[in-house]
């Protein structure tokens, strides 16, 4: 019974896979930072101030139309803890996105995940903007500074180290 | 994001910060600061300006233990800084000093004769004998060209960096010595900071600092490191011609990342016999490079778990301290780093592959408030099992004008007694006593330093005096150390180092499987003795040494007598031995002085 219903899920996902290519269709895809060497911007501005991007904890998706959402840490401070709580990566897309069932227009914004779990999205003057709860993925192996990945329920999600929201279009 | 989430500030009774109080009146005494009486306070260590205008300022000082003299007793060279008036030449720069064990507990400044004095703006340095002439060489890192000081046998080096090709140039940090390709050549890491240019500062509002922000807890401070560009790291290949080649490129270890190196070490963390190299970065991720033999090495820093902690946040690494804390035959390692976070505990499952076990082992939390440097493992008590003492000092003199934040600019010493189930407990710090030295703490050397078979410690601490911990815990459990010789393995004609730097020896005694190696560097730019230890707890039997040597010979070694330091030479057992600093029979009665090696595999 369960091959059987194994073999059902891959024949169904070669169908759509299939599908998606008769219609000249591209899924969306997950980006990982040596994909985006051409892609992100080297510095970003933010609040009078300009600042280096790590390339290196970066990640995004392209969507199948052609659109990208970026996001990258950004090298906020020295050993500053508290100043860079709020603006701690650089957050680029050029859809509307839905996070934590809010709508973010297009643009360029800053983002941080605070502390007791809020995820906190700013303009690049400093205000905020929006404001959705974390989760904690404590049974996540390996966690990075940033990471974006499928959602298995849906959309993508965005990982600063065990604490993630999840964003779609 | 270098730190955690700012943390609640811990004060003690007297509302001091926790990092500068909590003493308590009465308790074990593990360590007495006997660096006056010892001679050492007459030097003083010095760096830029007390404001720490520029990071410059904030990073060293090393420290390292060397028998230059082959007596048997372990010397110490402290690493100074400089100042910009010396750079200019407007002023005589401050010394770095060479201290000469007197074996009564006293030591005498041999600096200028030895000719060590380095007058450079020093970092760090490492010991090994690279040139495998018997005698230990001194290699000095510095804002600038670096020192080899070659050991001339008669007291006195000569500074060789230059023609040797391991001079660099830059900002230069931590160095290990480790013989990477087994050739029997000790290979030199360099690891360095970031780039500086003193007549573009990274200044705050300066075009330098545009990018880096220069503020902590919205307070105005030093620039950087992030902002900065990173510096390269150098891999030096041993020509055994008195020449190095720098291959750092070619293999992949140069930091392309830009990085922030400061700790570095080379050790074998998955058991293959062969060294692997390290690199604590400064609020960038760890480096470690697998040995992959044949000269070449593997960049596993994130597959292993090294590179970050188990939050997945790049820390503010600073130290390297390798131990076999377990018992179990793996080198697990310990990070320091920066207040708001907590200093990591990498456990090794012996393949290489580390568990951030920080929280579970119970070193995590106490560590918060401190920014920790140096630290080593150590078995104070001789119990058998390898505690671990941190080293701890603010880089932010600023620290001290915000109270509320329960920081302080000099800071006292964390040490954690092994409990021998993978937890570990702090040692109260007793009034007076060592652990309640309050110090600008960076670079720390871990030896026995009294030939008594109890480890001490040396730290270099910043514009400020050594302090000099000797342990006088009041146990009366018996030790083992040994200095190994290497030599040739008659079998494949394969040498190791003559110093056996790379060497990896088990102990079996008193029910227990200790490990031990021997390794150049490690700490925070600093070198430890490069003798083994092993505490052997109320065991009168010495116990049987396995010793792994790097030429890949395995030797086994009855040790005839507990308190004793032996000289154990590749292939031919123990040749020597010493009592109280002096020689003596290998046996506790009378009775040969050389053991043969038990079985040669």
């Amino acid at each position: 019974m369960r091959l059987q219903a194994m073999t059902k899920v891959v024949a169904g996902t070669v169908f759509m896979a299939a599908l998606a290519a008769y219609a000249g269709m591209a899924a969306d895809v997950v980006l990982k930072p040596a994909d985006l060497t051409k892609l992100l911007p080297a510095t970003v501005f933010y609040s009078g101030q300009t600042a280096p991007v790590q390339e290196r904890n970066s990640g995004g998706v392209k969507f199948s139309d052609g659109h990208y959402v970026l996001a990258a840490l950004v090298d906020t401070s020295g050993y500053s803890s508290g100043v860079a709580a709020k603006y701690q990566g650089y957050l680029i897309t050029e859809v509307p996105l839905t996070i934590g069932g809010q709508q973010l227009p297009a643009g360029a914004y800053g983002f941080g995940f605070l502390e007791g779990g809020r995820f906190l999205v700013t303009n690049l003057g400093g205000g905020d903007v929006l404001s959705a709860a974390a989760t904690t993925d404590a049974a996540l192996s390996r966690p990075r500074p940033l990471a974006v990945t499928d959602d298995p329920a849906g959309g993508f999600r965005l990982y600063a180290g065990r604490a993630y929201i999840v964003f779609s279009r | 994001m270098s730190t955690g989430v700012v943390a609640v500030p811990v004060y003690d009774a007297l509302k001091r910060p926790i990092t500068a109080g909590g003493f308590v009146k009465s308790g074990p005494i593990v360590f007495q600061n006997v660096a006056e009486q010892a001679g050492l306070t007459k030097w003083h260590h010095t760096a830029g300006t007390p404001q720490k205008k520029l990071i410059l300022e904030a990073k060293g000082p090393g420290v390292c233990l060397i028998d230059y003299d082959n007596d048997g007793w372990l010397d110490i060279y402290l690493v100074n800084g400089s100042t910009y008036d010396a750079l200019s030449g407007k002023s005589a720069p401050p010394h770095a000093a060479l201290f000469h064990n007197n074996h009564d507990g006293t030591f005498t400044d041999v600096t200028e004769k030895a000719g060590v004095a380095n007058d450079r703006w020093g970092y760090g340095c490492a010991v090994a004998d690279y040139d495998n002439d018997g005698w230990p060489d001194l290699y000095v890192t510095n804002y600038g060209k670096n020192r080899l000081y070659r050991n001339n046998h008669d007291g006195t080096f000569t500074d060789v960096g230059e023609k040797a090709g391991v001079a660099v140039g830059t900002w230069s940090t931590g160095a290990t010595f480790g013989d990477y390709d087994g050739d029997g050549r000790l290979d030199l890491f360099v690891a360095s900071y970031a780039q500086m240019d003193l007549s573009n500062p990274p200044l705050p509002g300066s075009k330098a600092a545009s990018q880096a922000t220069c503020l902590y807890r919205g307070v105005p401070v030093m620039c950087g490191p992030r902002g900065l560009k990173g510096e390269r790291d150098h891999l030096f290949h041993n020509n055994g011609d008195g020449t190095f080649t720098d291959v750092s490129s070619k293999l992949g270890v140069d930091n392309p990342n830009g990085y922030y190196g400061l700790g570095a070490l080379f050790a074998d963390v998955n058991n293959d016999g062969k060294p692997d190299l390290l690199v604590a970065n400064d609020s960038t991720p760890n480096y470690l490079y697998i040995n992959k033999g044949e000269g070449t090495f593997e960049d596993t820093s994130y597959e292993s778990g090294y590179a970050l902690n188990s939050d997945g946040r790049e820390v503010a690494n600073m130290g390297i301290a390798a131990g076999d804390y377990e018992n179990n035959g793996h080198l697990s390692i310990v990070n320091t780093d920066f207040a708001d976070d907590y200093n990591v505990l990498f456990e090794n499952d012996g393949t290489g592959l580390f568990t951030d076990v920080s929280y579970q082992a119970g070193i995590a939390e106490s560590s918060i408030p401190f920014v920790g440097f140096a630290d080593g493992f150590l078995d104070y008590d001789n119990d058998g099992w390898k505690d671990l003492l941190v080293i701890n000092g603010h880089v932010y003199p600023q620290v001290d004008q915000h109270p509320e934040w329960g920081q302080s600019y000099a800071e006292r010493p964390l040490l954690y007694r092994n409990l021998g189930n993978g937890k570990f407990s702090l040692v109260p710090a007793v009034e007076g006593t060592g652990l309640a030295v309050v110090t600008v703490g960076r670079g720390a050397a871990f030896g026995d330093i009294f030939n008594d078979g109890k480890i001490d410690v040396v730290i270099n601490s910043m514009d400020g005096v050594p302090i000099l911990l000797r342990n006088v815990n009041p146990d009366h459990h018996h030790w083992v150390e040994a200095r190994l010789v290497g030599g040739v393995d008659t079998r494949t004609g394969k040498a190791s180092p003559r110093d056996a730097v790379g060497a990896t020896a088990y102990l079996t005694a008193n029910g227990m499987k200790q490990r031990e190696d021997v390794l150049s560097g490690g700490s925070y730019l600093s070198s430890n003795d490069l003798r083994i230890h092993f505490g052997l707890g109320d065991a009168t039997d010495a116990g049987t040494l396995e010793i792994h040597w790097p030429s890949g010979a395995k030797e086994t070694v009855k040790l005839p007598a507990v308190d004793r330091i032996y000289t154990i030479e590749e292939g031919k057992g123990i040749t020597g031995a010493l009592c109280a600093g002096k020689p003596c029979a290998a046996q506790a009665e009378s009775g040969s002085t050389s053991g043969a090696p038990a079985k040669a595999q």
